[in-house]
């Protein structure tokens, strides 16, 4: 590689490099805030199947109380049977006779709620009568204190439990564990409840984590955007510049040239309409200058009036004729007559200009081939003009008629120009409201610009 | 026999406007108005200076200067340019410009400019250094045919460059300041750029030294300008 390309490429890295460290910056954000959304599921998840975990663990806590209350209360229960009557004979199967009327019919039979300590918290329904009915006389010895504990309902996971038998007769313990079973429609709920909670945390986590990344998206797209339109202004004031210089350096060099006499007094005498030229070049930039910053205001009001189109195009053409011909161009029209449109002369005029102007700018030196059609179609004028020059790449045919945009790179661009007067065109355009399009086979096929405009009816 | 100039510009005043002073300063000239038309005339004419401007349609000034400098040519070329930032100018130089100046500019200062070009010939091609070889370290700068041994091989020096080499051994060892330079290469009296001599010692810079931050040859006196030591010194 030569010295000079690495400079270059130097320079063009440097001149990327604001986007590109916020491009960094987002795709380092955007990795953090999905990092942490899946993290987030993950835990959400794992959270949930502890939860589940965690009830189940609880249920079987409270069977093993439970399971250890009726023991405990089957003893009492014969331990003062036994004092009182001296016989533990039919007592057990009365006990079991109880619980089975509870537990098969809870809202008839009654019920109460215990804490784990088994204190009686609340007595509900015809549980003392229910008692009463079961065992007589014997009933009033546990009105006091309360009946046999956690049997119908637990407090902390309010869940009924089925008791699914009793050992009969003197053997103890008279309930285990495994005759309380947590029952198939609370597993069946706990298990949804779980999936549930999966499917809601990884629905919202993915949402959340689909917004995250558009609006990544699109924060990074308007900082692309904003970084792009200033690299196009800049490019722009480089641009205009030139533009500005040209003129002047003209001028400058023909008023030294007068100046310091030496040259033929016959040949000086052509120096004045040059420089007059060059005025009005200067001129002519200024007005595009100040017309793109009025159109971008939005300030700007047509002179709208009825006219014949035909005749204005041709004015047009007729003027732009001199300059053709000075870029060895050559012009054609086929122009329909008699089209009547609401114009604003002057605007107008300056939007074929554009047109004509840029097809000479882009079009090979040897020779120009022009070629501005003028034709109805449907209730719409079309005018376009087309050349036989480089043509626009696919890519950029949306992008030309942007504010400041210039198709390639301004640093190893041959072709002057400031960005302006294609923006202008489709500002005018759209003022008149009709379109303006561009069509081209592609890099060096040449292109065709058509301006529609709406016609006036009848 | 009268000079002659080749004026590469696309714009038809401009290009009028030099046409019209440079024959009246009594130089022959031709107008190319694109770039590869440019490269054309010059491998028909013999030209002894040629203007040019950067941006061009066909082919950019820059890169007419290199297509030159591949072809061995070693015809002295002015940029004019409306391209006035420092990098620009660099790139004028590594392209192989010998010379900057931007527009809008003053009319004497180029006709002082391109005389100057042409006087520092008259100088080129007297020799007090009695040798056309200057050696140095494994390296050799050839004054008459132009070329160069340096770190990478044999290469192809411009005219400036080698002019710049022949002052600075003919004043081997010794502090020269960036206005001599100026004044024996380019012969100015009027508007001198230091920058433009700093931009060739960093280009000969890297022809000639191993390591171009860390001299032996080309070296920056602080303040004042360069010194050539023939003999190599290592310098902190």
């Amino acid at each position: 590689m030569t010295p000079d390309k690495r400079d270059l490429q130097v320079r063009l890295k440097r001149e990327k490099k604001p986007i590109r460290f916020a491009f960094i910056i987002f795709v380092v954000l955007v990795i953090f805030s999905v990092g942490q959304l899946t993290w987030w599921i993950i835990f959400q998840i794992d959270t949930g199947q502890k939860q589940k975990q965690y009830q189940l663990d609880i249920i079987n806590q409270e069977i093993a109380y439970l399971a250890n209350h009726i023991n405990r209360d089957f003893q009492s229960f014969v331990d003062i049977a036994s004092l009182t009557h001296g016989t533990l004979a039919g007592q057990p199967s009365k006990l079991k006779e109880f619980y089975d009327n509870l537990l098969d019919n809870p809202a008839v039979a009654g019920y109460q709620v215990t804490d784990n300590e088994g204190q009686v918290l609340y007595k509900g329904g015809l549980i003392d009568s229910t008692f009463y009915a079961v065992f007589g006389e014997q009933s009033r010895l546990f009105f006091d204190k309360g009946y046999p504990e956690k049997i119908i309902k637990t407090l902390k996971t309010e869940l009924f439990f089925k008791v699914e038998g009793f050992n009969d007769g003197r053997e103890q313990p008279w309930v285990t564990e495994t005759m309380l079973q947590i029952p198939p429609e609370v597993m069946a709920r706990l298990e949804r409840e779980s999936r549930r909670r999966i499917v809601m945390f990884v629905s919202e986590g993915s949402f959340f984590m689909l917004l995250i990344l558009f609006g990544a998206y699109l924060i990074y797209r308007t900082l692309q955007r904003s970084e792009d339109l200033k690299l196009r202004q800049q490019n722009f004031i480089q641009a205009v510049t030139h533009e500005f210089r040209t003129p002047l350096t003209s001028m400058r060099l023909y008023l030294e040239t007068l100046k310091s006499g030496k040259v033929n007094p016959d040949k000086s005498g052509d120096l004045y309409p040059k420089m007059l030229d060059d005025c009005d070049r200067l001129d002519r930039l200024v007005d595009n200058v100040l017309q793109a910053s009025l159109y971008n205001k939005n300030d700007y009001r047509l002179n709208l009036a009825e006219t014949n189109l035909t005749e204005d195009v041709n004015d047009y053409l007729d003027s732009m004729e001199p300059l053709v011909k000075r870029h060895n161009g050559d012009l054609r029209r086929d122009i329909e007559p008699g089209l009547r449109v609401k114009t604003d002369y002057q605007s107008l005029g300056r939007a074929v200009t554009a047109l004509v102007d840029n097809a000479l700018k882009y079009s090979p030196t040897e020779k120009r081939r022009l070629e501005v059609t003028l034709r109805k179609n449907a209730d719409r004028a079309e005018l376009s003009v087309a050349d036989n020059g480089t043509g626009i790449p696919a890519g950029e045919q949306d992008r030309i008629f942007e504010r400041f945009y210039r198709v390639g790179n301004e640093t190893t661009r041959s072709v002057k120009g400031t960005g302006l007067g294609l923006y202008l065109v489709r500002q005018i355009v759209e003022a008149h409201r009709g379109e303006v399009e561009v069509s081209s086979d592609g890099a060096g096929r040449g292109s065709v610009f058509t301006i529609k405009l709406p016609m006036v009816s009848g | 026999m009268s000079k002659k100039i080749l004026i590469v510009e696309d714009e038809e005043h401009i290009a009028d406007g030099l046409k019209l002073n440079l024959e009246a300063e009594g130089y022959e000239t031709m107008v190319a108005t694109d770039g590869i038309s440019a490269i054309n005339l010059w491998r028909q004419g013999n030209f002894d200076l040629i203007l040019l401007d950067i941006m061009l349609p066909g082919k950019d000034g820059l890169e007419v200067c290199r297509t030159i400098r591949k072809e061995a040519g070693r015809v002295p070329v002015l940029f004019l340019t409306a391209r006035d930032r420092e990098d620009d100018r660099v790139e004028g130089f590594l392209a192989g410009g010998d010379d900057y100046l931007t527009k809008p500019f003053n009319l004497q200062e180029l006709l002082l400019r391109v005389a100057a070009i042409f006087r520092r010939q008259v100088w080129y091609g007297t020799n007090k250094l009695k040798t056309d070889r200057l050696k140095f370290g494994n390296y050799w700068v050839d004054f008459k045919t132009y070329r160069a041994r340096g770190v990478e091989g044999e290469v192809e020096l411009s005219q400036r460059e080698c002019m710049i080499m022949k002052f600075l051994a003919e004043h081997a060892n010794e502090v020269v300041s960036r206005d001599m330079v100026l004044d024996a290469v380019w012969g100015y009296d009027i508007y001198p750029s230091n920058r433009t001599v700093d931009n060739f010692i960093v280009k000969l810079r890297k022809l000639f030294e191993p390591d171009s931050a860390k001299p032996v040859y080309l070296h920056t006196v602080w303040g004042t300008g360069y010194k050539f030591t023939p003999a190599g010194v290592k310098n902190d």
